[in-house]
């Protein structure tokens, strides 16, 4: 790992902390909001080794987040917003932005397509991984609960029958 | 009529419900948590046929009482303020009157003490979140050590602003957008005077403290999950707001840039 690596892994899990701090969150789960953010930049530096394809790259990395959200929602039993929103702090495509505002100014429109073009890629590459997982722990934890509401069900719909028959 | 719940006014059960649902929207919620939570806790008091739906600034809910009255109510959601600690309060509350369907007043209090409870928080820390933001993050993004200092000072005046304009600009849109021009000139003022190194990494920093990127994601998981009006119109007012913030920071550049 290069110096600039680890200047970037420490100044993403510095910031989220900041930004945890501006969501009101407490304490513990302020360090693991920033510790999210952390992992989630790693995994995204490791996977554009091997490949150059920006799309794929967030995409894993906010799956990754999208499953360690899931977990710590879990275990501190609050809302997987939480640390869905703080852990895909250091994807958010700011600079991007920034850059397509730039060749606005000064005319450059290959610049202003370029940045724009990644922007909206990398938004929806967020977006899709988040949704894989929704999609996938829905499933995961419904199947336990699905059956137990059959259950419910059959019960409620048989004290219905004696009920009307009652009636 | 209902022997298991202490409910006997359920358009007054209802307001209450609404009141949770809309602090919870106000908080950060996803909608269809929120959608959730007020069916779960319509159906803890043995409410039928019961229909919610949300779009994000406006929240339904019909639904008939044991009694058999029909009870519609409509809330407005204008607000928007970020706070995680808050939401899973709620969230806690909302499990609660599910499992052990307390009477109104009940409801009343707790929701009462959540919300009083939230302002408690001293000054300095308000702005400190904003301050590491901008700083770690002009650093982040290929700052040096003295860009990061210059973006705190500019979190810090962001703030500030944030503070100042809140309760005297109504129109989000203006209101991005004169934060981003203050941010974009002091930037640019901090590089003149010798304290930062490159503007645009400053401004980077400076920008991702106001961003509607997470909006912006939230906005396309909707759609794809399914809320197709909720997402449209979070999707449209993170596009505005994001024109807003690059046409602020264009306009201190193009005013400054030829002096500095």
């Amino acid at each position: 790992m290069s110096e600039i690596t680890i200047i970037q892994l420490l100044a993403a899990f510095i910031g989220t902390m900041g930004y945890a701090i501006t969501f009101k969150l407490k304490d513990k789960q302020i360090f693991f909001a920033g510790l999210g953010s952390l992992m989630t930049w790693f995994i995204y530096l490791m996977t554009i080794k091997v490949t150059d394809n920006i799309f794929l790259c967030t995409f894993i990395a906010s799956v990754f987040c999208a499953v360690y959200a899931e977990i710590m929602a879990r275990i501190h039993k609050s809302p997987t917003t939480v640390y869905l929103t703080t852990g895909a702090m250091a994807l958010i495509p700011g600079s991007r932005l920034y850059y397509a505002m730039t060749g606005v100014i000064s005319g450059d429109n290959l610049m202003l397509v370029e940045n724009g073009r990644l922007a909206g890629i990398i938004a929806i590459a967020i977006s899709l991984g988040f949704v894989l997982i929704a999609i996938c722990t829905k499933y995961i934890f419904k199947m336990h609960s699905y059956r137990l509401s059959m259950a419910d069900e059959k019960l409620k719909e048989r004290e219905r029958k004696e009920n009307a028959y009652k009636r | 009529m209902s022997k298991d719940t202490n409910v006997k006014d359920y358009a007054k059960l209802l307001q209450q419900i609404l009141d949770i649902g809309e602090e919870m929207l106000v908080c950060g919620a996803e909608v269809n948590r929120v959608e959730d939570s007020i069916i779960r806790m319509c159906q803890a008091y043995d409410a039928r046929r019961i229909n919610v739906y949300i779009i994000t600034s406006n929240i339904q809910v019909t639904f008939e009482d044991p009694m058999g009255n029909i009870i519609t109510q409509i809330r407005c959601v204008e607000r928007s303020n970020v706070n995680y600690q808050m939401l899973q309060q709620l969230n806690d509350t909302s499990r609660y009157i599910c499992a052990n369907k307390p009477s109104t007043k009940e409801i009343e209090t707790k929701v009462f003490k959540i919300l009083d409870d939230s302002v408690k928080e001293p000054l300095w820390f308000k702005y400190l979140g904003p301050m590491i933001v901008a700083g770690s993050f002009a650093i982040f993004f290929g700052g040096d050590l003295r860009d990061g200092i210059a973006a705190v000072f500019v979190g810090a005046l962001m703030k500030f602003m944030n503070r100042f304009m809140n309760s005297r600009e109504p129109n989000e849109l203006v209101y991005y957008f004169m934060v981003s021009v203050v941010a974009s000139v002091t930037s640019l003022i901090l590089v003149a005077i010798g304290l930062g190194h490159n503007y645009d990494k400053i401004m980077i920093g400076a920008i991702m403290i106001i961003i509607p990127g997470i909006a912006m994601t939230n906005a396309i998981r909707d759609m794809i999950i399914g809320d197709i009006y909720t997402g449209l119109l979070r999707f449209c007012s993170a596009l505005l707001i994001a024109g807003a913030i690059a046409c602020g920071f264009a306009l201190g550049i193009i005013a400054l840039g030829g002096i500095i």
